[in-house]
């Protein structure tokens, strides 16, 4: 792994551990806020406490981590194993990121987020066909089965399952 | 001991057409989507989960247990094939599967993994059937103290086997504050963030839903056989039915491999947190140990192939055990079927078994037929397998999204479980990007409102809360003992990364 991808990384992981520690904080002050204080923090502040130590501790491994992993690049100079070390180092564990996988997590995040939105203004039947049909288009099916034929037959479906025979009230909109 | 009229009683229930049919549905679901590379069993449960909500109660969770024992199983027909495991539990499958495929034996080592998986399946389902009554028998002497210590362990035993102790520690008590969320017996609300459909805890379906499935998508566009074409090459294997009979008729040539693999699944499988995967690496080497042939595991040899799908297909029974007699989730899986039996308004645990004996009975014995089923049913998918595995994938995740979103809306129709699942779904995939182990957070969820009522009625009945409590109880002070040994795997860890250390210093 390059110095910079190592060091990126390890600020991700502090970024994700301060977001778990800061909401087990604000959680464990609105609780300690309350009436009835020692009853209702009986096990919140145990798990609280055992958060904040695992959070301090993992930081402090992390960082010394990324320090030592900072070091080699000094002595890697007149090593003999040079190129082996350099080959190591640059190899991501998680391997590269796939551009095609940032594209269709892209699509499959906004498009979902859109259909929940819509669902209940546009309506079960129209929004879930739009979905299927954008998303299986955005992933990059270009058959016109997949993308018109099948979507339809599947909202069919859940559509005469849900609200004709279960009796579900799919939620409704300006269309069905 | 058994109850011979409850068993008798289950064994009755499952002579109803819709019980059986259910049977058929959820080992053929299971198994199809077990093949197929990314959708792992837990993910096919909880897609399934609900449509379950309208049946009767033994074949919702019949139908949930079938898709787990199939998924078991399937999950190894793309590791034999393609190299590729449908989940992670056949990883251990693909190091002599694939090689088989590769020498023309690819139906051969199918038929292997379908019988090895039946058996598994079978002495599970057996282990199961006898330990239920002793360990509820147990679990009903437990009091408030022991029953909060019980969690603690379960927590404790994840977090000692994960990678990073501290990561499992975190996500536990991340998820142990999440389970806490509502309103307190002290009529208190607590982290509700104003949302009225909060006051009764997070709703445990979306949010396992969202963890488990929905996050899982994105696991899938990530590998490119999914999004992409799957290039399998399975023309290696043949469809040769012979061979396919030579394998599953061979593998019973093999008692005392069978039978120990087994073994060890099943106590593997009852330790929280380790399930299918270790537990058919575990096997995988005790067997390459005691194996004439050890020396051609990892060549393409069947008995490897026994080993692990065997060891992998009897864990369900351990985690069935644990789950059902405790209420502990050993896996994902097994977190989802207790969403599962929530769905019906069942409780596991204990009392389940004393209110419901003929039903968890039925459960129970529903595993011992599907172990027979497996065996027809295996060997008819796996017959067509080639083409199972070439689904277009990129198909795939749309419609699990969409029956995702549609499914957790229908259980209460209301669409602030839709969002409630969305927001764990994210929290899923950040807590799987950084290696946190989401069946820590997942034990947190549903053991917080155990945990906290049970710390409360020890401290309710003793007037205050100290260590003394759980040392003069003697049930308490051996639950504090298994705590302890818990957490050997991480002081062995520890002190084997000290010695290694100073072995280099030293050196």
């Amino acid at each position: 792994m390059g110095l910079m991808p190592a060091i990126k990384k390890v600020i991700a992981e502090i970024v994700v551990l301060l977001l778990i520690f800061g909401y087990s904080a604000y959680y464990y002050l609105e609780v300690s806020a309350l009436p009835s204080r020692t009853i209702n923090l009986l096990l919140i502040q145990p798990v609280f406490i055992v958060i904040a130590i695992s959070t301090i501790a993992l930081i402090f491994i992390k960082v010394r981590e990324s320090l030592r992993s900072s070091a080699p690049s000094a002595t890697t100079q007149v090593s003999p194993t040079n190129d082996v070390v350099l080959a190591t180092l640059s190899e991501s564990p998680d391997g590269p990121v796939d551009r095609n996988f940032i594209k269709n997590g892209i699509a499959f995040g906004i498009c979902t987020l859109a259909y929940v939105l819509l669902l209940d203004r546009l309506g079960f039947v129209s929004s879930s066909l739009l979905y299927l049909s954008i998303l299986i288009y955005l992933l990059g099916s270009r058959s016109f089965w997949l993308t018109i034929v099948m979507p339809a037959a599947v909202v069919g479906f859940l559509y005469v399952t849900m609200t004709i025979l279960l009796k579900f009230p799919m939620p409704q909109g300006m269309l069905i | 001991m058994v109850e011979f009229s409850s068993l008798w009683a289950g064994i009755s229930l499952l002579a109803d057409w819709q019980v059986i049919l259910m049977m058929v549905l959820g080992l053929l679901f299971g198994i199809i989507t077990g093949a197929i590379p990314g959708f792992s069993t837990p993910l096919a449960i909880s897609v399934m989960l609900p449509v379950t909500f309208s049946m009767e109660p033994l074949a919702a969770i019949v139908f949930l247990t079938c898709i787990y024992a199939g998924g078991n199983f399937g999950s190894s027909i793309s590791a034999i094939l393609i190299n590729i495991p449908g989940s992670p539990q056949a990883i251990v499958t693909g190091l002599d599967g694939y090689p088989m495929t590769r020498q023309g034996r690819g139906n051969e080592a199918l038929g292997v993994a379908v019988a090895s998986s039946a058996v598994g399946n079978l002495i599970g389902a057996i282990f199961l059937i006898l330990i239920m009554p002793l360990l509820v028998k147990f679990a009903l002497s437990f009091g408030p103290p022991e029953l909060f210590l019980v969690g603690v362990i379960g927590l404790t035993v994840i977090a000692s086997l994960h990678k990073s102790f501290l990561k499992a520690a975190i996500a536990g008590g991340f998820g142990v504050l999440l389970g806490t969320i509502g309103m307190t017996s002290a009529g208190s609300t607590r982290g509700t963030l104003e949302f009225y459909e909060l006051l009764d805890g997070i709703p445990l379906i979306p949010a396992l839903i969202g963890l488990i499935g929905f996050s899982e998508l994105f696991l899938m566009l990530q590998r490119t056989y999914v999004a992409g074409s799957a290039a399998s090459d399975t023309s290696r294997g043949g469809h040769n039915l012979a061979q396919l009979l030579l394998g599953f008729k061979n593998t019973f040539r093999h008692p005392v491999t069978l039978f120990r693999a087994s073994t060890i699944g099943v106590l593997i499988g009852g330790l929280p947190g380790a399930g299918g995967t270790v537990a058919s690496v575990v096997s995988y080497n005790e067997g390459r140990r005691y194996s004439k042939n050890g020396a051609n595991f990892g060549k393409g040899e069947p008995e490897g192939v026994m080993n692990a799908e065997a060891a992998n297909n009897a864990s369900e029974g351990g985690a069935l055990a644990l789950m059902l007699s405790l209420g502990i989730p050993g896996g994902l899986a097994t977190a989802v079927l207790i969403g599962g039996f929530m769905l019906q308004g069942l409780i596991p645990g204990p009392r389940l078994f004393l209110d419901n004996p003929a039903l968890l009975y039925g459960v129970m014995s529903a595993q011992v037929f599907a172990s027979f089923m497996l065996l027809f049913f295996g060997l008819l998918v796996s017959f067509y397998a080639a083409k199972i595995i070439q689904v277009p994938t990129v198909v795939l995740i749309p419609l699990i999204a969409l029956f995702s979103i549609v499914g957790t809306y229908a259980v209460k129709l209301l669409m602030f479980d839709v969002y409630i699942m969305l927001v764990f779904a994210i929290v899923g995939i950040v807590l799987r990007k950084f290696d946190y182990p989401l069946i820590a957070v997942i034990l947190g969820l549903i053991l917080g409102p155990i945990l906290d009522g049970q710390l409360m009625r020890t401290f309710q009945g003793h007037g205050e809360l100290s260590l003394a409590i759980f040392l003069n109880r003697p049930m308490s002070l051996l639950l504090l003992g298994i705590l302890a040994l818990s957490l050997l795997p991480l002081v062995m860890r520890l002190l084997k990364g000290y010695l290694k250390k100073k072995e280099t210093v030293d050196g």
